[in-house]
């Protein structure tokens, strides 16, 4: 195992973990694990949400870099996650060559996700339940289900192209109020505050906001404040995008 | 009782199975990470009965839920974060966030700053609740896995 080989594993390793949702600390404690268990070297690791910076230096003294830098428009995967820490575990204790790492790194690329109408179905349960849970009739339940069924169907396609965050939080608030509208009008739903609410906790950063307070406390101050920067960006753009509809409705 | 205790808790794990789904959750995972959703908003509802205080409850949730993961984390061999990421979502502020940026762009400045300072307080309890559980848990274990000099808090 070189430094390079090191190196380029754990960037590979460490840029799959941010896209998946982990937090910054788990990142940087499970690549400084791996590039620090071969022994070659001593290894410094530095990430926030969209970049790692990973320095080895070999014992001859000579430094060794490498950058990477990780897409924010990816989605939370739980799965994957999961595999990445197991590998990261086993790294740890094994230390398998570079050739095995990869393959392992291919498999977890193939794990299976759910399949576009498991997750528009997942998406309607989520809206409706939330739309109960804030305080809406079963009826209005019912409506927000409704949303989320077309809203999951939107997020599936808009994330399979890599749509730019804030676009994606207008788009989405938009159709969602757009619908929400449309079913008070009808007379299906009574209280739209609900039903937009319920349907919005797909695209509200809600888990964002909580973990940029987490970054702060343990110490990574430019993770939490890129973090912060990204969740209100995404907040106003949902604002911007369900505002438009409910202003244009009261005014026909 | 029933009305307001086991309703909004079996909402709370219906939209938890929901979301489970979303962030791509396997098997039995589900259903466990819903558990935990539901038991967070369990001690939140006693919690705010009470002491009346929306961020002692949002405290009492987030420690809850911590100790749930870390104890799933362990009995599943999976990592924390996944069985966290889910069991906080009823609680996090996703809905305060969005009627303060509301507020933003109609121009209330007023409801702006309050709703957007309550959002952080919220946020910064549910955070400290996780923080405080990570933290002692990595206390008693301290020994067994040691940390790289770098990674040290």
């Amino acid at each position: 195992m070189t430094h390079d080989e090191i190196l380029d594993s754990a960037a590979r390793i460490g840029r799959a973990m941010l896209e998946s949702g982990a937090e910054i600390y788990r990142v940087e404690d499970s690549l400084s694990r791996i590039i620090n268990a071969y022994g070659i070297g001593r290894g410094e690791v530095f990430a926030i949400p969209n970049y790692i910076h990973i320095n080895l230096c070999g014992a001859d003294g000579v430094s060794h870099t490498r950058m990477t830098r990780a897409s924010t428009t990816k989605a939370t995967d739980m799965q994957r996650l999961n595999a990445l820490n197991t590998l990261c575990r086993r790294i740890c204790d094994e230390k398998p060559t570079a050739a095995e790492i990869r393959g392992e790194l291919e498999k977890i690329d193939s794990l299976p996700k759910y399949a576009l109408w498991a997750q528009m179905l997942a998406t309607a349960v989520g809206s409706g339940a939330f739309s109960a849970f804030f305080g809406g009739s079963l009826n209005d339940a019912l409506c927000a289900a409704f949303c989320g069924l077309v809203l999951g169907a939107l997020l599936y396609y808009m994330g399979s192209r890599d749509t730019n965050l804030f676009f994606k939080s207008i788009v989405g608030s938009a159709l969602a109020a757009l619908i929400a509208v449309i079913e008070t009008r009808l007379g299906l739903g009574s209280n739209i505050d609900m039903i937009i609410i319920g349907t919005l906790m797909c695209l509200v950063p809600g888990i964002m906001i909580t973990n940029f307070m987490r970054d702060i406390i343990t110490g990574d101050w430019v993770a939490g404040v890129t973090k912060l920067t990204e969740a209100l960006l995404i907040a106003a753009g949902i604002a911007l995008g369900a505002g438009i509809v409910l202003y244009a409705a009261q005014a026909l | 009782m029933i009305a307001s205790y086991f309703l909004p808790c079996l909402w709370a794990f219906l939209g938890c199975v929901g979301f489970a789904v979303i962030y791509n959750t396997r098997d039995l995972q589900i259903i466990w990470d819903a558990l935990g959703g539901a038991l967070g908003w369990f001690f939140y509802l006693i919690l705010l009965y009470l002491s009346g205080s929306d961020l002692i409850a949002s405290f009492a949730g987030a420690v809850a839920v911590g100790v749930f993961s870390e104890i799933m984390a362990r009995v599943m061999r999976r990592t924390v974060t996944s069985f966290l990421l889910i069991g906080i979502f009823p609680m996090v502020p996703g809905a305060g966030i969005y009627y303060t940026m509301r507020y933003c762009v109609l121009g209330d400045t007023a409801n702006f700053i309050a709703t957007g300072v309550h959002t952080l307080g919220v946020a910064g309890a549910l955070a400290i609740g996780i923080f405080v559980v990570a933290s002692t848990w990595r206390l008693i274990r301290a020994g067994k896995r040691k940390l790289p000099v770098n990674l040290r808090r």
